[in-house]
């Protein structure tokens, strides 16, 4: 067994037991996001980051090695060019339409009608969505992963540094994914005006989703899937809107993911105050919360802390721009708030690009002195 | 340095409008710089700003909660100490919630901001609409504002701009409620309104 293996099985164990809301030897931590490729390469800009990935790759991975206590592996540059296909959204890079350290942007043209959802619920999601994607200019050559340096670098990422993945796939919810397919707006006014045409497609959305979880779950087993959302909860959407177009399709997916013997982790972007007890529906421990900071994070404690693990959430802003000893406060709280079972400490969403490393040092030993 | 921000909805006409308040301000003589965020959405013509003598600086809109903060302190703090603005007109995503905004302006190490303002436009054509699907984050930019405009009202119905005032009322009966439309111009004596000078 390598070291990086050794490693491996001890993050992993520490995770799980966080996941089923036990007690592990120590907190885990779980950072990452673009401004690693600047902790081993300084001069790095984030054009060098997604114009260059396996370079960039090679500088994360360096960075981790710096970083030793973090358990989590990173998510690996990936294809930027074509990342925003993922919301049907254009793709803006830095080094091209963008200043050379400017974080690449997705701008969502809404390039489906309101006719397409009508294709959606006859010919299904899947045949739709690849049909979307080439309006948009994607190709499917463009889309295709290159699986080979995947598994390369997924291999390099467990045997050298022992590094756990959290979750497995990832979904996008149905009101998400067609609130960005349609644009924001567009799906604003559809849900007013066509609900029922709205909801038969997500209907049509979410019985694929499970489809594809299923395949994917029993070949990997991953510690969990990945459900994400963000303009479904309090911040943008009525209770009453919430209930009809939101949660039936979370709680539809996440049993069914559940019932395939995972768990899922939920990154909610945005406030999420006001619908936090419906995920007390799920059986317990069998999700994971994982906040970007708008929620308030001592409600979060107060109606799920008891309930799942909840990843906590070191705001962005805080790890961009505020002093080393403001995120070590910071990450104290939230030890002080949730104690050593059932929590995860972690950024609220990435850890943004400028991020110093001074700050994440910090909310590191925040951690390890428990 | 004065902070001027104009909150509203996707398409209530923030662009326009603060096209038309840039103009004013520059009239009077005073150094203004935009800041938007939806420059890709509603394409604005860059080149356009440029003739108007406007310094336009574009914030990432990926994901609402990681790149704000992170893009608009530096960049306030860059305009502090490079370019001595007057007045930063600052447009954010008409799906950003005011208070988030200015939540994160506790980061900003510059000289202090004499005044923060926030202006909300809101569309009579869709908001009893929106009010009803998007009611938090409607209710949210209506609260934060300190003056509300109702674009578009040349092109409203009696009974739109009936609903714009009841629900405005309802939300934030201290916020002045004015009535424009941004396509065809803004009277003068309604942006100075907004605007921190009183010359």
């Amino acid at each position: 067994m390598t070291v990086g293996e050794e490693l491996y099985n001890q993050r992993l164990q520490r995770i799980k037991t966080a996941m089923d809301m036990g007690k592990p030897d120590r907190i885990p931590i779980s950072l990452g996001g673009p401004s690693f490729i600047r902790y081993s390469e300084p001069e790095a800009t984030l054009s060098d980051y997604v114009l260059r990935p396996e370079w960039a790759d090679d500088a994360v991975i360096r960075s981790y090695a710096m970083l030793p206590e973090i358990d989590t592996a990173p998510a690996l540059s990936g294809n930027k060019r074509t990342s925003g296909a993922m919301w049907f959204a254009k793709t803006k890079l830095p080094g091209i339409e963008l200043p050379n350290d400017a974080l690449w942007q997705y701008d969502e043209v809404g390039m489906m009608t309101a006719d397409d959802y009508d294709t959606i619920i006859n010919k299904g999601w899947g045949t739709f969505s690849k049909e979307l994607l080439t309006r948009l200019g994607y190709s499917e050559e463009d889309l295709k992963p290159d699986f080979e340096y995947m598994k390369k670098m997924q291999k390099r990422v467990k045997e050298e540094l022992g590094l756990v993945n959290m979750s497995g796939a990832a979904y996008i919810m149905p009101f998400e994914i067609l609130s960005a397919a349609r644009s924001l707006t567009k799906f604003l006014r559809d849900m007013y005006r066509m609900p029922d045409k709205v909801i038969a497609a997500m209907d049509v959305i979410a019985d694929e989703y499970i489809a594809s979880a299923q395949e994917h779950i029993r070949e990997h087993k991953p510690l969990s899937v990945f459900s994400g959302n963000g303009r479904g909860g309090c911040q943008f959407l009525s209770m009453k809107k919430f209930e009809k177009f939101v949660w039936p399709y979370i709680k539809k997916t996440t049993d069914a993911f559940i019932a395939e013997g995972t768990k899922v982790l939920f990154h909610n972007d945005a406030k999420w105050d006001e619908n936090l007890s419906y995920w007390r529906d799920f059986p317990k421990a069998s999700c994971i919360f994982d906040p970007d900071s708008l929620t308030d994070i001592v409600k979060i404690k107060e109606v799920l802390g008891d309930y799942m693990c909840v990843t906590g959430d070191v705001p962005p802003a805080l790890l961009e721009l505020g002093t080393p000893e403001e995120n070590y406060k910071y990450a104290r709280g939230l030890i002080d708030l949730f104690g050593h079972s059932g929590f995860i400490m972690s950024s609220g969403c990435s850890v943004p690009p400028h991020a110093p490393l001074e700050n994440i040092k910090a909310v590191i030993a925040a951690t390890i002195e428990g | 340095m004065h902070l001027l921000l104009i909150a509203g909805f996707l398409g209530t006409g923030k662009t326009t409008f603060s096209i038309q308040v840039a103009t004013e301000c520059i009239r009077q003589g005073r150094k203004v710089a935009m800041l938007v965020n939806e420059i890709g959405e509603i394409g604005i013509d860059g080149q356009l700003m440029r003739e108007l003598d406007l310094d336009v600086w574009e914030m990432s809109n990926g994901c609402i909660c990681c790149t704000l903060a992170a893009d608009l302190v530096p960049t306030l703090e860059k305009l502090d100490q490079e370019y001595a603005v007057d007045l930063i007109l600052m447009e954010p995503s008409g799906a950003a919630d005011p208070e988030s905004i200015l939540r994160t302006l506790v980061y900003y190490k510059g000289r202090p901001l004499e005044s923060i303002y926030t202006v909300t436009l809101l569309d009579p054509l869709r908001l009893p609409e929106l009010y009803e699907v998007v009611t938090p984050l409607i209710v949210t930019q209506i609260a934060n504002a300190n003056v509300l405009f109702a674009n578009k009202a040349d092109l409203a119905t009696a009974e739109q701009l009936e609903d714009v005032q009841r629900i405005a009322t309802e939300v934030n009966p201290d916020a002045k409620l004015l009535l424009v439309s941004a396509r065809q111009g803004i009277d003068s004596d309604l942006l100075k309104e907004i605007l921190p000078w009183k010359d």
